[in-house]
């Protein structure tokens, strides 16, 4: 039985185009987010995956405008309903975070300010945006709202966060995040640091929460276990690269790209006891790439071309698309006998 | 019969918090814990548990970082704490540590054989270069790695799971027959994972070393582990074979901790929606009974009693913490064995008398010494437990209205969701408050959890009203789920002080709700009873919500540590006096320019204080605001803003009579700010 709405529209809200963000080190740039696009559809959760380091997180302060040196944004187009926020002045560009984007950022709970009360680290973000509320039991029942919302007792209205739950602050932090009824919200990591029972109040927190103010989500995570739950699509980086975008369905019932593959293959699982299936992480030097593909020197199926050639997204049926030379229609001799041999392994 | 390699027993390990003349407080983090770990084959025992319920308290204890307010930890028939010198440093050899961070244990400025090195030197290994060289590779072979690969790079030229797996091989240098290793895995991706696990699998299989495994993964326990033990809040809710356990929990905290383990399968989603606890609070749970009581959906009047021991359970050496299980046979827990030799049961329990009794003098030897002076008071302290919880509801997921049940149509005499004023209602069932167990109060904010039995079994609840005031009530079913038409849901009926019914839930649904104006002050009850069908429920939770009139005082300022930057007077601007309730507003060029406020000050009195800056705005990480500091009329600092944020707000009692100042600055890496607004606002203006 699936409530979750799979509806999410075919209006794009957010359109990111060839962004490329390096950040420059004594020894060169590292290329943290190399000439990725994507598109987010109106009301989708989609789900931002990969190993440490592969460029989630730089991906999504790019989306803000919010790298800060020695990162910068080489170039790019980030189209946020129609906006580019790339041209934004910087006034323009503060009153459109919260309102047009709003970022949950990992490690949230310990954002928040240990020395002031919840309601006003709250009013702090309306009154930024807002000026000074002057009807204060407006504003007050305004709050309310926002913790009805999140499922938050109104008892915390006056409470400081450390006498809060991890778990509650991480719901605080939900609820600034959608205040301003942005258009997008990106949460990165927003449960990892809870435990399993709170994790799954506060992700099931934030899809209720975007179902009802209708805001579209960006999740960043690396528990494929928790993004299965709740995302519509998935895309999956690897060293800067974006892999594969497909459906939650597809992801996990056939993952396509190599890399995908790996990843589907070592989620943990609590049902049955696999042998372990050992590999290494990126394994180049980030400021340095392979040429070609950029999975070549871990992908078990790479041959000469992958060298040669850097494979581009390949659409394979509507919203899933991958960057894997296999699937190119010229190689599908090879592409049939890469799974037969993932088929006997 | 040998001697364990590791015999814990009875451990408790209590944290003391609380200054100077503060309120003392004191933390349960171990609570009467037993465990063993046989000396061959070797295994690995795996710890898990939820955030602050013990497990890392237990690494620290076990690596001999801290010690027991009480118990024993036995390590190859010897009692670790009576351990002389010479036996320690064994010890220390025998039992190794690898932490969670792998990069935190590494100098980034050495290469990796440096820390091969480190251990030669610490522990001896071999004053031969070829023969240590080949003890380093050998160590790193072990866990799957080459040196010519590793020994010459720096630490962040690794990836996470390599640098963890040279920590076991260092460990492993050492030939220990014990690792602690306490979340080894928890900052590794996933697709690495695997490459540490193996690793812990081949130390064990292939050499013979034990592991106590910490950890809250539960995946990872189930694919390696052996034994696994369950901590909640200190103490074990169930142990057993890591694939028994975690196939077949028995406790209710297990159940619902493997429960919340997200499936994989987008095809399988969570077919249940939560209820959004309403309540999750900061709980002060007396330390008697079992720990789960406020958040089990079974609890008995009897859990209350006492801790629960461990009961058996079906199979062998599973077992369960719970009075669900009181007819099955209590686990034994066997007597410690010291070097062979058996302690008779009697003086051991004996022996954990007395440790009871140390735990009180204990207490209050920190008390007195915290305070200066011994207390000659035999006073037995208050010993909390104090967690902050989060109160799960999981029901099933609401059908669509239609689904309500069609054989008893309720609509026609349904209640109005309030009880009109000072008009009594009639609701289309009640539940009547004669023989229904009393199940004491009900505080506003807390909510109630119980279980219906059947028809025969109503609870009965009390909750003080104050007239005008208004609460929502809020009754959440789950447990055996749908019945055949939708979900049922006990009755439930509320009476005034005057033993009229002020309020009813009276429908076949899975949730109530529903709002209660008082109409006088006084005690109000709440009866549950079974479905209109006389169907009882598994859980429901009912809860009381509402602003309550004699609001507590609102919590204390936390006391600032200090500051990490300071804003001197001397040499910056004098920009008058602030007037309260007025907002002053400025900018800060850069990191010469400073500002200084005077402020007058009445002993006694409160202000709220309010900075909001705004302008260039966000930084990369966030906000950053100026920073402020506020001196006292001696030049002592009462109050500061120093983190890098848009905006901030506190409040400052002032001590005395007199001008205070208040300088402002560029933040601390010496940005100025386009716009700062500071107000004064007498507290509860
Ligand atoms: N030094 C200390 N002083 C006071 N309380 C402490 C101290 N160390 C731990 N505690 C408390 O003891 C309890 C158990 O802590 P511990 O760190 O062992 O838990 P844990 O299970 O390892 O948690 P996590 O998974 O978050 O690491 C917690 O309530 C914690 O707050
Ligand atoms: S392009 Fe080649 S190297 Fe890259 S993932 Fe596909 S097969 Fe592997
Ligand atoms: S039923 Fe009783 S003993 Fe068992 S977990 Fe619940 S409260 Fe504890
Ligand atoms: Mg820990």
């Amino acid at each position: 039985m699936t409530k979750k709405n799979e509806s999410s529209s075919d209006r794009v809200v957010l359109k990111v185009d060839n962004l490329r963000i390096h950040y420059a080190t004594p020894q060169g740039d590292v290329i943290a987010v190399s000439d990725i696009s994507f598109k987010l559809y109106e009301g989708e959760t989609l789900g931002l995956v990969g190993e440490s380091g592969c460029g989630k997180s730089t991906t999504a302060y790019g989306i803000l405008q919010l790298v800060q040196p020695p990162g910068y944004i080489v170039h790019g187009s980030i189209e946020v309903a129609g906006t580019e926020v790339l041209d934004l002045e910087e006034e323009e560009l503060r009153k459109f975070r919260w309102t047009g984007l709003s970022l949950i950022p990992q490690g949230a709970m310990n954002s928040l300010n240990p020395t002031m009360r919840v309601k006003d680290q709250i009013i702090d973000v309306i009154e930024a945006h807002e000026g000074k509320q002057s009807d204060k039991e407006a504003l007050r029942e305004r709050i309310f709202g926002l913790f009805q919302n999140v499922g938050l007792p109104n008892r915390i209205y006056n409470m400081y966060p450390h006498e809060l739950s991890g778990g509650m602050k991480q719901r605080v932090c939900i609820a600034m995040g959608v205040a301003l009824h942005p258009t997008v919200v990106i949460a990165d990591e927003a449960t990892s640091a809870l435990d399993v029972v709170v994790q799954r109040i506060v992700a099931q927190t934030l899809v209720k929460v975007k179902d009802e103010i209708g805001v579209s989500l960006i999740v960043i995570g690396h528990d494929m276990g928790l993004l299965a739950q709740i995302v519509d699509r998935i895309a999956v980086m690897y060293a800067g690269k974006m892999v594969e975008i497909a459906p939650v369905a597809n992801v996990y019932a056939k993952p396509l790209h190599p890399y995908t593959q790996l990843l589907i293959e070592s989620i943990p699982s609590i049902k049955e006891r696999k042998p372990l299936k050992i590999t290494e992480g990126i394994t180049h030097d980030p400021r340095n790439p392979p040429s070609g593909c950029i999975f070549r020197l871990r992908c078990p199926f790479a041959w000469e071309h992958c060298a040669e050639v850097e494979p581009l997204p390949i659409d394979v049926e509507a919203k899933h698309e991958v960057a894997c030379h296999l699937f190119d229609e010229r190689f599908e001799d090879r592409r049939a006998n890469a799974y037969a041999t993932l088929a006997n392994s | 019969m040998p001697t364990p390699l590791l015999q814990i027993r009875d451990a408790s390990k209590i944290y003391y918090s609380g200054g100077f003349l503060g309120e003392k407080k004191s933390v349960v983090a171990l609570d009467g814990f037993n465990l063993t770990i046989e000396k061959a084959p070797a295994t690995i025992t795996t710890i898990a548990g939820e955030s602050g319920s013990g497990k890392t308290t237990l690494a620290n204890l076990v690596l001999g970082f801290i010690k027991l307010t009480s118990g024993k930890i036995i390590f190859d028939g010897e009692d670790i704490t009576d351990m002389t010198a010479e036996q320690l440093k064994v010890y220390r050899r025998n039992v190794q540590a690898v932490f969670q961070d792998p990069f935190g244990v590494y100098n980034p400025f050495y290469r990796i054989d440096h820390v091969f090195d480190l251990v030669n030197n610490h522990f001896s290994l071999s004053d031969n270069r070829s023969e240590y060289r080949d003890m380093v590779e050998a160590g790193l072979n072990v866990v799957g790695l080459y040196g010519e690969d590793v020994l010459r790079k720096y630490p962040h030229q690794l990836s996470g799971g390599q640098r963890q797996r040279i920590m076991m091989a260092r460990a492993y240098m050492i030939k220990p027959r014990l690792i602690v290793a306490d979340e080894p895995v928890s900052m590794v991706d996933a697709s690495l994972r695997a490459s540490i696990l193996d690793a812990m699998l081949r130390l064990r299989d292939d050499h013979g070393i034990s592991f106590l495994y910490i950890t809250h993964d539960l995946s990872t326990a189930y694919q390696i582990g052996d034994q696994i033990y369950m901590l909640y809040q200190g103490t074990t809710a169930e142990r057993g074979t890591a694939l028994d356990v975690i196939d077949a929990p028995q406790h209710p905290y297990v159940q619902l901790l493997i429960d919340s383990v997200p499936v994989p399968d987008p095809t399988d989603k969570w077919d249940v929606d939560i209820s959004l606890p309403s309540e999750e609070e900061m709980r002060t749970a007396a330390s008697q009974g079992c720990r789960y009581y406020p958040r089990c959906p079974h609890r008995m009047d009897r859990c209350l009693e006492e801790q629960p021991p461990l009961y058996k359970m079906g199979k062998p050496k599973h077992e369960a913490a719970c009075y669900l299980y009181e007819e099955n046979e209590i686990a034994p827990i066997e007597p410690p064995l010291l070097e062979n030799r058996v302690i008779s049961t009697a003086a051991f329990d004996s022996g954990r008398r007395r440790q009871r009794e140390r735990i009180a003098v204990a207490v209050l030897v920190v008390i007195a010494l915290a305070l200066g002076f011994f207390v000659g008071a035999s006073r037995q302290p208050e010993t909390v437990v104090e967690t902050v919880q989060e109160t799960v509801v999981i029901t099933a997921t609401a059908l669509p209205e239609a689904a309500a049940p069609t054989e008893a149509p309720p609509t026609a005499t349904s209640p109005p969701a309030a009880a009109p004023e000072s008009q009594a209602i009639v609701p289309a069932f009640v539940v009547e408050p004669e023989g229904a167990s009393d199940k004491g109060s009900i505080a506003w904010g807390a909510d109630a959890v119980g279980e219906i039995e059947d028809a025969d079994d109503r609870h009965l609840y009390t909750f003080a009203g104050y007239e005008g005031a208004t609460v929502q009530l809020k009754l959440i079913t789950g447990g055996r789920g749908l019945s055949g038409t939708g979900f049922y849901a006990p009755l439930a009926t509320i009476f005034g002080p005057d033993a009229q019914v002020v309020l009813a839930f009276d429908r076949a649904r899975r949730s109530h709700s529903g709002e209660l104006t008082f109409p006088a002050d006084g005690d109000y009850q709440i009866v549950i009873g079974a479905d209109d069908r006389g169907r009882g429920v598994e859980v429901y939770t009912i809860t009381i919500e509402g602003d309550e009139p004699a609001a507590p005082a609102a919590t204390p300022m936390p006391t600032l540590p200090p500051p990490a930057f300071a804003v001197e007077p001397a040499g910056a601007v004098d920009k008058g006096t602030i007037v309260l309730g007025e907002d002053t507003v400025n900018e800060i060029e850069d990191a010469s320019d400073r500002h200084l406020y005077g402020l007058e000050g009445i002993a006694g009195t409160t202000v709220d204080i309010k900075l909001i800056t705004g302008g260039r705005g966000l930084s990369g990480t966030g906000f950053y605001a100026p920073l402020a500091t506020i001196y006292d009329p001696n030049g002592e600092i009462v109050f500061y803003f120093d983190r890098a944020r848009r905006s901030n707000s506190g409040s400052l009692t002032f001590a005395e009579t007199g001008s205070y100042q208040l300088v402002i600055g560029a933040d601390d890496r010496g940005r100025g700010v386009e716009v700062y607004t500071i107000t004064f606002e007498p507290a509860d203006a």
